[in-house]
C-alpha cells in the first residue's frame, strides 16, 4: 500500500515531467459534445462539464488513480480552452460589431470591446487564485494535482459558455 | 397617458418599495446544489420588482437590486468570516501536527481580492452592453447578485462545507 502510493507519486512527478505519457489514456471529447448538444439551457450546458472526463475515468484502469484523473482532467480542460479561445474571437467580434453600431451617436458608449478584453484578463487572475485554492485544500498531498486540474477544468468550461452565449447573442 | 408619463419619471422613493429577503431565503432553504443555491439570486429583487409601485420602471429596478444587493453583501461578509476562520484553523492544525506547510489563509485572501476584480470587470462588460441606455444600471446590478450568489455558493459547498 505504501509502496502503492510512492509509485503513485513518482509516476504523478513522472508525467508532470513529461505530458507525452499522457497520450497513452483512452480518452475522446464525445461525451461533452452529445452533452452539450442535447443541452436545452445553461444550467444543463454546465451540467456537460466534466463527462468526458468521467468517461475516461472509468474507461481506463487507471482512471480511479492520482495520475490517471488528473490524465483525465487534464485532456477535457484542453477541450475547453480550445472552445474558450474560439469563443472569445466570436465575443470579441460581436462586441466590436456593437461598439461600430453606437460610435456614430454616443462614442463614450462605445466600450463593450474594451470591458470584454477587461473582463478576460480580471478572469485569468481569478482562475488561478481559484485553482490555487482548491489545490490548497489538499495540503501537500497528491490529490491537489487532480482538483487543480479538475478546477481548471470546470473554470474554463465556465467561461466558454458565458462568451459563447455572447458571442452568439444569447 | 400624462399621468403614466408623470409616474415613470417620478423617483421610486424608498418608502414604496415593497421588499423582504424572503423569497430568496425560501430558495435558498430548498436550493439541493451548489448551481441552485446560486440561481436563488434575484428572487427577492424580482419580486420587489413586481409588488412595489413602479417597481418595473428603471429607478425601481435599480431599488429593489440595491436592496437584494445588501442582503448579499451580508450573506457574504458571514460566509467569509466562516471561511476565514476554517483556513486558519487549517493552517495551524498543520502547523501543529507538524503536517507540513498549509496555505489556506494565504490562497483563500488571495482568491477573494481576485473574485472581487473580476465580479466589477464583468458586471462592467455587462453595463457596457446597454450602450448606455437606462437598461445599463440595472443590468450591472443584476451581474452582481449573480456573482455574490455565485460565489455565496461557492464559499459554502468548495470550502466551508467540505
Amino acid at each position: 500500500m505504501r509502496g502503492g502510493r510512492i509509485f503513485g507519486i513518482g509516476m504523478a512527478l513522472l508525467l508532470a515531467a513529461r505530458p507525452a505519457v499522457a497520450q497513452d489514456i483512452l480518452y475522446s471529447d464525445d461525451a461533452t459534445r452529445a452533452c452539450l448538444t442535447a443541452a436545452q439551457d445553461s444550467v444543463a450546458q454546465e451540467a456537460c462539464i466534466g463527462a468526458s472526463a468521467n468517461a475516461c475515468m472509468s474507461a481506463n484502469d487507471l482512471g480511479g488513480t492520482t495520475m490517471g484523473m488528473g490524465g483525465c482532467l487534464d485532456r477535457e480542460y484542453q477541450y475547453w480552452d480550445g472552445l474558450l479561445n474560439a469563443y472569445y474571437q466570436t465575443a470579441i467580434a460581436r462586441a466590436k460589431k456593437m461598439d461600430a453600431e453606437v460610435r456614430a451617436y454616443t462614442p463614450e458608449a462605445a466600450v463593450a470591446e474594451q470591458t470584454l478584453r477587461e473582463m478576460q484578463r480580471a478572469w485569468i487572475p481569478y482562475r488561478d487564485a481559484a485553482c490555487d485554492f482548491e489545490r490548497a485544500q489538499w495540503g501537500g498531498g497528491t490529490g491537489g494535482g487532480p482538483a487543480a486540474v479538475g478546477c481548471l477544468m470546470r473554470m474554463t468550461g465556465e467561461q466558454a459558455l458565458s462568451l459563447g452565449r455572447f458571442g452568439y447573442g444569447q | 397617458m400624462a399621468a403614466a408619463l408623470l409616474l415613470a419619471a417620478a423617483p421610486v422613493s424608498a418608502q414604496d418599495m415593497v421588499y423582504s429577503d424572503a423569497g430568496t431565503l425560501a430558495c435558498l432553504a430548498a436550493a439541493a446544489s451548489t448551481s441552485a443555491k446560486a440561481e436563488c439570486a434575484g428572487v427577492s429583487a424580482l419580486a420587489c420588482m413586481e409588488d412595489s409601485p413602479g417597481g418595473t420602471s428603471t429607478m425601481g429596478n435599480v431599488e429593489c437590486l440595491d436592496s437584494e444587493v445588501t442582503f448579499w453583501d451580508d450573506i457574504l461578509a458571514g460566509l467569509r468570516a466562516q471561511a476565514m476562520e476554517k483556513a486558519r484553523a487549517t493552517d495551524e492544525a498543520a502547523r501543529t501536527d507538524g503536517l507540513g506547510q498549509s496555505f489556506m489563509v494565504e490562497t483563500l485572501t488571495g482568491l477573494e481580492t481576485a473574485w472581487q476584480g473580476y465580479s466589477d470587470a464583468r458586471c462592467a462588460f455587462e453595463r457596457a452592453q446597454y450602450r448606455d441606455g437606462t437598461g445599463g444600471g440595472p443590468a450591472e446590478l443584476r451581474c452582481v447578485l449573480r456573482t455574490m450568489g455565485e460565489h455565496a455558493a461557492y464559499l459554502q459547498d468548495m470550502w466551508i462545507s467540505q
